[in-house]
């Protein structure tokens, strides 16, 4: 599995919609009901699964699914 | 037959930690009576409360006598072949009926290797039928519970009407493995002491703050003769509860969580901050006040549906100066709270440690006097053959207070209103107590919520 498609599972795990059906331009809070906590464990997740360090103040200003993957993979390339 | 052993998880030992203090296990239990007005078939109740034994394993886990250092030990048990009883309550009133569910909560689960959770069911007073359910909160808290009964009363309509068979619940022991591996990765245990010490640090030590004002502190100055001590006594002898409930009708509600969804924040930052506004009344002012907050850390589908113990607690410290507009002041509960988020797979009982230690503060004093939890999730049923039914949910107290005052904010099951659901302790407050918290707390949230740009100053000084 490659890591985008390990990132759409992780999001998928959060919120019980296929990761197949999960758009970029989908909001966390709005369209995935991601509260704070979920999406503050969410981060720290992706942390742990991909060995990588966030910037929380960066990471807060994510919105979407999109915007976070294109943070993830910039995370990743560091 | 061996079975596979496994440690608590954190959210299980901050519950065993005051059976080990107290030396009772009374405080670690957790009761609900959840019925409808409406009649019930009591044979299939029955079958379908045996059925959730089998797919919730939570419901079979069991614990081994302590070692030698206190600590226990989980299982899960295969089967649970009890008979589950049936009460008639119907020819009592409902104080009265109240009143032997009340003391049925008192029953403690002492021995080791023994069943954790008791089912009963009960035919109430005025139409109401259901089940009363009498568990150990280390085998699910007040969340897990709710899923729990209503997952109870999908199999009921599924056997009854037709209704779809209800999706699997997670299995609690594949979530338990999770958890306990996520807790021994060594880096996010570094990352996070590292995060919980500088939090704990950064602005030097708490202060404690009480609704009866600066005296307490000032009495427990007196008593260790230490003119700067900054935590008050706690009271640990007389641990025996007050309740007060108070119910906020559907429309007034309604507009808070508009507010909350039109700006942004969570219900529960909301709460906290006008807590923590009234504290700092009471208290002259005092710009830094320190509250507990707890979350049920249930994320995943999978750990919503696992049961067992997931909430966890952890001090939520904010120094708000009297010039700073509530909505900022809202902001800045919210970045607390987030900052904390991230990090809340910690032990909170390494957290509370860590804050005791750095401060040298003595035996039984805290720097914390409220504790909140919301909870946004409502006994509701969703299927479509119970809709409009009115339901009957209450939670009766353990007798045991852990914590001098502790709210609970939860969603009316029939009304959509809100219940604030004040837990006391009784040798040191009193009822009227909780009715000027409330009072004040809602004449502050609502007035920050009609002008979110007035500061916190002028909240204090004209309410």
């Amino acid at each position: 599995m490659n890591k985008e498609r390990e990132f759409l599972e992780l999001v998928s795990n959060y919120c019980d919609i296929p990761a197949e059906n999960l758009t970029r331009d989908m909001s966390f809070r709005e369209d995935l009901n991601f509260n704070s906590l979920s999406f503050m464990t969410f981060l720290g997740d992706l942390e742990d699964n991909f060995d990588i360090e966030l910037e929380e103040e960066e990471a807060l200003k994510i919105t979407t699914v999109g915007e976070a993957l294109d943070y993830f993979n910039s995370r990743m390339e560091e | 037959m061996s079975k596979k052993l496994y440690p608590l998880n954190v959210g299980q030992m901050l519950q065993y930690l005051p059976i080990r203090e107290t030396g009772t296990q009374r405080c670690c239990n957790i009761s609900i009576f959840s019925g409808l007005q409406t009649e019930i078939k009591f044979g299939l109740l029955k079958q379908c409360i045996e059925e959730e034994i089998k797919r919730a394993d939570c419901l079979r886990l069991r614990f081994t006598a302590p070692d030698k250092d206190g600590n226990v030990m989980q299982y899960i048990a295969d089967n649970d072949p009890r008979d589950i009883p049936f009460l008639d309550l119907s020819g009592m009133s409902m104080q009265e009926a109240d009143a032997v569910l009340q003391q049925k909560t008192y029953e403690e689960y002492n021995e080791p290797d023994i069943p954790m959770v008791e089912f009963t069911m009960v035919k109430m007073p005025e139409g109401y039928n259901g089940i009363y359910i009498h568990i150990d909160h280390r085998l699910t808290d007040s969340s897990g519970l709710i899923v729990m009964i209503n997952d109870i009363m999908e199999l009921y309509c599924h056997y009854r009407f037709g209704s779809p068979y209800p999706e699997p619940l997670a299995s609690f022991e594949e979530v338990l493995k999770i958890d306990l591996e996520k807790a021994n990765n060594e880096k996010r245990r570094a990352k996070d002491e590292k995060f919980w010490h500088d939090y704990l640090t950064e602005n030097g030590e708490p202060i404690y703050s009480d609704i009866k004002g600066p005296k307490i502190l000032q009495e427990s100055r007196k008593r260790h003769g230490d003119k700067s001590l900054r935590a008050a006594d706690v009271e640990v002898n007389d641990r025996s509860v007050g309740v007060a409930d108070f119910h906020l009708e559907p429309h007034p509600t309604q507009a808070l969580l508009d507010f909350c969804a039109n700006q942004g924040v969570s219900m529960t930052n909301l709460i906290l901050l006008v807590m923590r506004t009234y504290l700092s009344k009471c208290n002259g002012g005092q710009d830094d006040i320190t509250l507990r907050n707890f979350v049920s850390r249930r994320s995943t589908h999978a750990e919503w549906t696992c049961g067992g113990s997931r909430v966890l607690s952890f001090p939520c410290r904010t120094i708000i100066t009297p010039d700073t507009e509530f909505l900022d002041a809202l902001y800045e509960m919210q970045n607390v709270q987030n900052r904390i988020y991230m990090h809340c797979n910690y032990d909170p009982v390494k957290v509370d440690k860590m804050l005791k230690e750095l401060y040298n503060a003595p035996d039984d004093t805290e720097y914390i006097s409220m504790s909140l939890t919301y909870q946004p999730m409502p006994v509701r049923m969703q299927n479509e053959h119970l809709k409009g039914i009115n339901i009957r949910s209450v939670w009766y107290p353990n007798g045991a207070a852990t914590k001098r005052i502790y709210l609970t904010v939860l969603h009316s099951s029939n009304d959509g209103g809100l219940i604030f659901d004040y837990h006391y302790q009784k040798a040191v407050l009193t009822y009227e107590d909780m009715q000027t918290l409330y009072y004040y707390m809602m004449k502050m949230m609502f007035r920050g919520v009609d002008e979110p740009d007035i500061t916190i100053g002028e909240l204090i000084s004209t309410i």
